[in-house]
């Protein structure tokens, strides 16, 4: 389903007939059921769709970019390029400008690395040395990137939302419920308040029927369900030291995505034949390459997954099946994402499944899926060729080639990519959805209530 | 060996011999009784593990026919009929398959394809060959199937017992298969029932164990079709401790009837030997010359009678030797009255006859009268003189004085006495052998005089054919001896038992007190004086003194 | 509407570069319309479709429906098109289609286009027919051919101010001088679009700006100001972001625009800033006069931003800031006024009309934002026009109601007609030919997230 044919069903579904003077109506609060957690953590481990968007909902990047590829300053006032070697973020305080540098550096530095530091990497010094100049923060450039300011806008790259700096369209009101900021950059939401109620997928399903949700997030995909574009893309990366060379053809012939997709993995999921995700990459027939190698027992291997994350728990039970005919038992070892993401800088795992929030430009998208391999030598090479190009859709172009002729050469398989289908009632309008596939929980309103009309639903 | 410690022994043996027989013989009985109720204990856990097995097999085939007629199933298999792939999800099977106890399901289609598997939802869209035979098993039982599972490791086969049901809705199927594994938690469910480690084997692999049982051990093995075996693991431990126990009690209880016999031996020993031993030292003593010995022990039956005949025998011993020594102190002293008469009388008789030669001439008046006064008077004084030595000496034997002990190096005292010899007589040779150090307490006048009387006796008797005189100074630990040796003519045997006796003397103009003073010195000093030498070639006497107040042994007849 | 503004209007329309068009998504920036005229687009149209029907040669055209002088202009256009194409044009004046055949076989030519013209819901459509009107040269006379329709045309454009003022020319008939502004008829209108925003419009005023008797039309979008001439292409912009950023901004733009009278003055405020500046038309560029405190609802009317909402506060002053609007019942959405007349629109619909400022409301309801006092038959009593008060209406539809009586929305409208698709939120009327009716212009948020000026002008009965 496309993002136009969800808004379109979106709009349609807020006609029902109603006197508000045509304007959107303010106020009311939102009831919106989620499979996500009660508090999201860094915005860096927060990175599946549903935790994406509660964060977001509280902490935002420094810009948003629609789905027509339009972007907006969110969190930043200004986005703007004084020179073409330099991007300049004009925040609303010295406050947001050090949040974001303390942010960023976080994600560059040592002790919490995470994949999506890549974004960063066309900063001179991989944005290390930002120091921000009063609520102005210059990003230098080390080589061309025009994409700089559409990577900027991935939700990893949004302060963390504990930190008093931290702006969002909503501010933290008591547990589980957030009210509208009047001051918001974006324009004030038209709800006034937000109450989250953070469940399971069975809970989601009663909340649902017994109306106390008006919005579902996280659901099964389903005819009357809109989702995003599916950006979380999973990976399985291997250490290439530490399994047998044939691994790529022993799990290429295992596997099949389809199965994948259909069966074992919630949510609206795709295939993901290539590095990156159909939403950005156009998808052509994979051929198959070599024949499978001959099974050969004895291979005893690890593989590392999320612990908090069902599909990747899900995927890793099938790849434990599915390569035990090829031979390998496969132990499974569950961690929390940040014990994940962890061994995954030390490259100490041998097989590990990555689930990361591709940003929905295939460049930056290209730069991160390298890292996560393990293979950040090939952005210094990759970025600077993708970034000399000035036409975007050259680019683009650039990064999808660059993206399918390095997908044999790195250790990571793609396996299926994900979006966040949500289910709203009647009565929730402007519920769309951002290029990220995360839904715009700031623009929904609720139908004022039509006396004599009892809020029917499906 | 002593008659206690044979006693002891004795009893002791008699206690121990029912033992070791009764030991071997109790423990094969109780062996073989132990073994018959383990044998028991076995089949009794190997049939009821058979019937749990039966009864989960049973269970899981209830299970599955009540999950088949169950609304949820039928709702879904109409809803797989419209779109499988939307009603059942990987994570359909699980829930439907805890709730109803199994821990096996899988849901196929038609065609072997897993719709969604309880046990291993990876499983989901491919075929399981393994399991889906199973749809073509003819009994409703339960039948034992390799189920392949998860492990932490990998994947792994279990053994289970799996049942297939259709689940029929207009012209579509759904298999239902299900079952339990044979895992762990029922291995630890067979273990609690039976009380055995139980195994269960999947091939050679161990699937799964549970309990676990001490040994020594004994296994019973039951099949399960091709695909599994369970092995219970039965403890021989109780048994073993049970003999253990028994053989220790039985050391226990020898140990006590030993201890208890050998106690028992040295209490009777005791009864029956106290009476003999103080016999024994009763005879001893007498034999000592305490003749007045009385055994005081209460004594029965013949020990007894022995007893009280042994005391009349001392008894009797003792005054016969009174009458004895009465009669021999009578004759001694009438031997001694004898003698001291014969000796008083002899110088008596020149006194008279002189006296008489006198008046005679006085009457005569001679004119040699004078002159024969003057040697008459000369005579009768001589023989007064005698008288006078005689009845000294006498008195001197009579009243030898107490000897004042004190430490003596009795080789000094030799070289101090052979000194006086220092030029013996011609023909004579003196030789000394003096070990050092030989110190003894002694009165050294006493003693000297006795060394000079014993050397004057050797050198007398060797005067006429000379011979080689030999003193001899040694000492032991005990006692301290001077040998005095000569090589003159000896001591005929004869006289051997007389020479210390008063007045007995082979020589001219003895006094025959000599040797008797001697022996009576040393008998004073708590020694003695021995004779010894084969008559011809010369005697040797002997002189010991004890370093120590007591003890003495001698190889020759003994005075003292 | 004198001939000379028609044929002003037809040399413009036909002075317009002819090359094709890049599609408006590609230039954003310039908020105009099509750079080709929406009627020079239809003959190229029609044009295509006569000739892919191959018709011998010479092909006459029949035109009818419409105003006469946009029949004329399209004739014009397409027989230009025709005559390049080898296809020697004649254009009939024909009482009737039915007429016209008999008369293209009279004057002899072999083929015969009849097309009939139209400008509907902003766009302008021609529809007919083609087909050859070749005589039997043995029979003299008779059609050898069954009177059915050759080819079927039917082509539609967007329609564009200057193909709107076409529509709107009224031929010149004898009753036109007599009738007076009492005896009105009911208004009928016809739209076309404007000009194209980048961004979807804040708040609409119209004012004559530089004196020349027609209104210009003043858009404010989130960020800036463009002004636009009466036929719609744009006479200057200004951009808002040297100012200060607003302490609540609304998501939606949201603002007022006012033209001030005395020097004609542009009053905007925007709920993105702090506040509103002045601005002053100058030799075609907008020139900063001064800063705005108040927020501007009309050319004598201050009011305040309900913060972060997209409404006005309650409070309305009048004239020179002493005279306070009484009885406003709640915070309103849109404000209008004309002839002393005031029209406030709350967001839930209800709408409050003060037939005098001192007098008390008369309370309305089922009004959309789009809502605006205008005299569009130039009797000197405003109409009251308003939007569909549904919230995403398909189309939206516009209506027009008297205000002489009590209720005025309680009566049949004196004219409905739907809009072109997306949210019609801002309604001002203006007078864009210097005559007394006024013409609408409605500010529309278009669904790809653009904003469009929709132009509906009286056309013919």
């Amino acid at each position: 389903m496309t993002l136009r044919h969800a808004l379109a069903r979106l709009l349609l579904l807020g006609a029902t007939p109603s006197l508000a003077a045509g304007r959107v109506p303010y106020g009311g609060e939102l009831r919106v059921a989620h499979t996500g957690p009660a508090e999201p953590g860094e915005p860096s481990l927060a990175d599946s769709p549903t935790e994406a968007t509660l964060l977001g909902l509280l902490s935002r990047p420094a810009c948003h970019l629609a789905p027509d590829g339009h972007l907006s300053p969110t969190l930043a006032r200004e986005l703007s390029r004084p020179s073409a070697q330099v991007v300049r973020l004009g925040l609303p305080s010295p406050a947001q400008a050090n949040a974001l540098v303390r942010a960023w550096a976080q994600l560059t530095g040592p002790e919490a690395p995470s994949p999506y530091r890549a974004l960063l990497f066309p900063l001179r010094g991989e944005g290390r040395q930002l120091s921000p100049t009063g609520d102005t923060l210059e990003l230098a450039l080390a080589f061309p990137w025009p994409d700089m300011e559409r990577a900027l806008c991935h939700p990893a790259l949004a302060p963390p939302r504990s930190i008093p700096a931290a702006l969002g369209p909503f501010s933290a009101a008591g547990s589980n419920s957030v009210e509208a900021r009047l001051a918001w950059t974006g324009g004030r939401p038209y709800l006034d308040r937000l109450r989250l109620l953070p469940t399971d997928e069975r809970g989601l399903s009663r909340l649902w029927t017994t109306q106390e949700a008006q919005v579902a997030l996280g659901v099964l995909p389903d005819a009357g369900t809109a989702s995003g574009a599916a950006l979380y893309a999973t990976y399985l990366a291997w250490s290439p030291r530490r399994v047998p060379p044939d691994f790529r053809q022993a799990v290429e012939s295992a596997l099949d995505r389809e199965d994948l997709t259909r069966l074992f993995v919630h949510g609206p999921a795709v295939p993901m034949p290539h590095l990156l995700p159909p939403a950005i990459l156009l998808q052509s027939p994979v051929t198959r390459s070599a024949p499978p190698p001959a099974p050969q027992a004895g291979r005893k291997v690890t593989l590392l997954y999320d612990a908090g994350s069902e599909d990747q728990r899900a995927v890793a039970e099938r790849l434990q099946v599915r390569l035990h005919d090829r031979g390998y038992a496969v132990a499974l070892e569950p961690l929390p994402r940040a014990g994940l993401r962890a061994r995954w800088a030390k490259g100490d795992y041998e097989l590990m499944l990555h689930s990361l929030l591709l940003p929905p430009v295939p460049g930056p998208a290209l730069a991160v899926v390298l890292d996560a391999a393990g293979r950040k030598d090939l952005l210094g090479v990759e970025l600077p060729r993708i970034g000399a190009l000035a036409d975007p859709a050259a680019r683009d172009a650039k990064a999808r080639e660059r993206a399918l002729a390095l997908a044999p050469s790195i250790p990571l398989l793609p396996l299926y990519a994900q979006g966040l289908a949500l289910r709203a009632a009647p009565e929730v309008g402007g519920l769309v959805f951002d290029a990220q596939g995360l839904p715009m929980l700031d623009g929904a309103w609720l139908q004022p209530a039509v006396t004599g009309v009892p809020g029917a639903r499906r | 060996m002593r008659l206690r410690t044979r006693l002891a022994l004795a009893f002791a043996l008699l206690a121990l011999v029912p033992l070791a027989v009764m030991v071997p013989f109790t423990l094969t009985r109780l062996r073989a009784t132990l073994s018959r109720g383990l044998d028991a204990r076995m089949d009794g856990a190997t049939a009821s593990a058979q019937e749990a097995l039966e009864r989960a097999a049973a269970n899981a085939r209830r299970a599955v026919e009540e999950l088949v007629e169950s609304p949820a199933m039928e709702d879904l298999a109409r809803e797989a009929r419209a779109d499988t792939a939307r009603a059942i999800r990987a994570d359909t099977a699980q829930p439907l398959m805890k709730s109803r106890g199994l821990t096996v399901l899988t849901l196929f289609d038609r065609k072997g394809t897993t719709l969604s598997s309880g046990h291993l939802p990876a499983r989901r869209g491919d075929p399981d060959p393994a399991l889906f035979a199973v749809t073509r098993e003819k009994s409703p039982k339960p039948v034992p199937v390799k189920v392949t599972v998860r492990g932490d490791e990998g994947l792994r086969e279990v053994p289970a017992l799996i049942t297939a049901r259709p689940v029929d809705y207009g012209d579509s199927r759904l298999w239902v298969v299900g079952g339990v594994l044979l895992d762990q938690g029922l291995a630890a469910h067979l273990s609690r029932l039976t009380g055995a480690e139980v195994a269960l084997l999947s091939g050679d692999a161990v699937v799964a164990r549970a309990g676990g049982v001490t040994p020594p051990t004994v296994a019973r093995v039951l099949p399960l079709g091709e695909a599994a075996t369970v092995r219970l693991v039965f403890s021989r431990a109780a048994e073993r401790e049970a003999t253990v126990g028994v053989l220790r009690s039985f050391l226990l209880l020898a140990g006590l009837g030993l201890s208890f016999a050998v106690l028992l031996g040295l209490l009777m020993a005791r009864r029956i030997t106290q009476p003999v031993e103080a016999l024994t030292s009763g005879a001893r003593r007498v034999g000592e010359g305490a003749l007045d010995v009385q055994v005081q022990v209460k004594a029965t039956g013949e020990v007894g009678e022995l007893v009280k005949t042994f005391n009349h025998m001392t008894t009797e011993l003792r005054s016969t030797t009174e009458r004895l020594v009465a009669s021999e102190r009578v004759a001694a002293w009438q031997e001694v009255a004898r003698r001291l008469a014969h000796e008083i009388k002899n110088p008596l008789t020149p006194i008279r006859m002189s006296l008489e030669t006198l008046m005679a001439v006085q009457d005569a008046r001679d004119a040699r009268f004078p002159a024969l006064f003057r040697d008459s008077a000369g005579v009768i004084l001589e023989e007064v003189d005698r008288l006078k030595r005689i009845v000294d000496e006498f008195s001197q034997f009579a009243r030898l004085p107490k000897p004042q002990l004190e430490p003596v190096d009795l080789g000094e005292l030799a070289r101090n006495v052979l000194s006086l010899y220092a030029s013996p007589p011609p023909g004579i040779h003196i030789h000394s052998e003096v070990q050092p150090g030989v110190m003894a307490k002694a009165d050294r006048d006493q003693l000297t005089q006795v060394l000079v009387n014993l050397v004057k006796n050797a050198e007398e008797a060797m005067a006429k054919g000379g011979g080689a005189l030999h003193v001899r100074v040694r000492g032991n630990d005990r006692e301290a001896v001077v040998e005095v040796r000569d090589s003159g003519p000896g001591i005929p045997p004869e006289h051997r038992a007389r020479i210390f006796e008063p007045y007995f003397t082979t020589k001219e103009g003895g006094t025959g007190l000599g040797l008797a003073i001697a022996a009576r010195i040393l008998q004073e000093h708590g020694g003695k004086l021995d004779v010894g030498g084969e008559p011809g070639q010369g005697a040797c006497f002997t002189l010991s003194l004890p370093r120590e107040p007591r003890g003495s042994t001698c190889r020759a007849s003994t005075r003292t | 509407m004198s001939r000379a503004l028609a044929a002003a209007l037809l040399l413009s329309a036909l002075s317009a570069p002819a090359a094709q068009p890049p599609p408006p998504q590609s230039a954003p920036a310039a908020p105009s319309t099509s750079a080709a005229p929406a009627l020079e687009r239809l003959a190229q149209a029609v044009a295509a479709d006569v000739r892919a029907m191959k018709p011998e040669p010479p092909v006459a055209l029949s035109l009818s429906g419409g105003a006469p002088e946009l029949r004329r202009a399209f004739g014009t256009l397409l027989a230009s098109r025709l005559a390049s194409a080898g296809l020697a044009p004649v254009v009939l004046e024909a009482p009737s289609p039915e007429a016209a055949e008999s008369l293209a076989r009279e004057q002899g030519t072999r083929a015969l286009v009849r097309l009939t013209l139209g400008v509907e819901a902003g766009e302008l459509r021609a529809h007919g027919d083609a087909f050859g009107t070749w005589v039997n040269f043995w029979s003299g006379r008779t059609a050898t051919r069954a009177p059915s329709p050759a080819a079927a045309i039917a082509q539609a454009v967007e329609a564009d101010a200057a193909a709107l003022a076409l529509a709107a020319v009224e031929p010149p008939s004898p009753r036109t001088p007599a009738a007076t502004p009492e005896e009105s008829r009911p208004p009928r209108l016809l739209g076309a679009v404007l000009a194209r925003l980048p961004s979807p419009p804040a708040a609409l005023a119209a004012g004559d700006l530089d004196g020349d008797g027609r209104d210009e039309v003043v858009a404010l979008t989130e960020r800036s100001v463009h002004v636009f001439t009466a036929e719609g292409s744009l006479v200057a912009e200004r951009s808002l972001d040297v100012l200060p950023p607003g302490p609540a901004p609304t998501r939606e733009p949201f603002g007022a625009l006012a033209i001030l009278s005395g020097p004609p003055r542009i009053a905007a405020a925007s709920t993105r800033f702090a506040h509103g500046e002045v601005l002053a038309l100058e030799n075609g560029s907008l020139r900063f006069v001064s800063r705005l405190e108040a927020v501007p609802l009309g050319p004598d009317a201050r009011g305040g931003f309900v913060p972060g909402q997209t409404a006005f506060a309650p409070e309305v002053r009048l004239g020179n800031g002493e005279q306070r609007l009484t009885g406003v019942p709640a915070r309103f959405t849109t404000f209008s006024s004309a002839n002393s007349r005031l029209l406030l629109v709350h967001p839930d619909g209800s709408a409050s009309f003060f037939a005098r400022p001192s007098v008390a409301p008369v309370p309305l309801s089922g009004l959309g934002a789009g809502s605006a006092l205008g005299d569009l038959d130039g009797d000197g009593t405003p109409e009251l026009l308003t939007t569909s008060p549904e919230l995403q209406p398909s189309p939206d539809v516009l209506r027009v109601f008297k205000t002489s009586g009590s209720a005025p929305t309680a009566h049949e409208p004196l004219w409905q007609g739907p809009l072109p698709a997306g949210r019609a939120l801002h309604v001002v009327t203006a007078n864009l030919d210097g005559d007394k009716r006024r013409e609408v212009v409605v500010g529309l948020t278009r669904p790809d997230g653009t904003g469009e000026l929709f132009l509906l002008r009286q056309g013919v009965p």
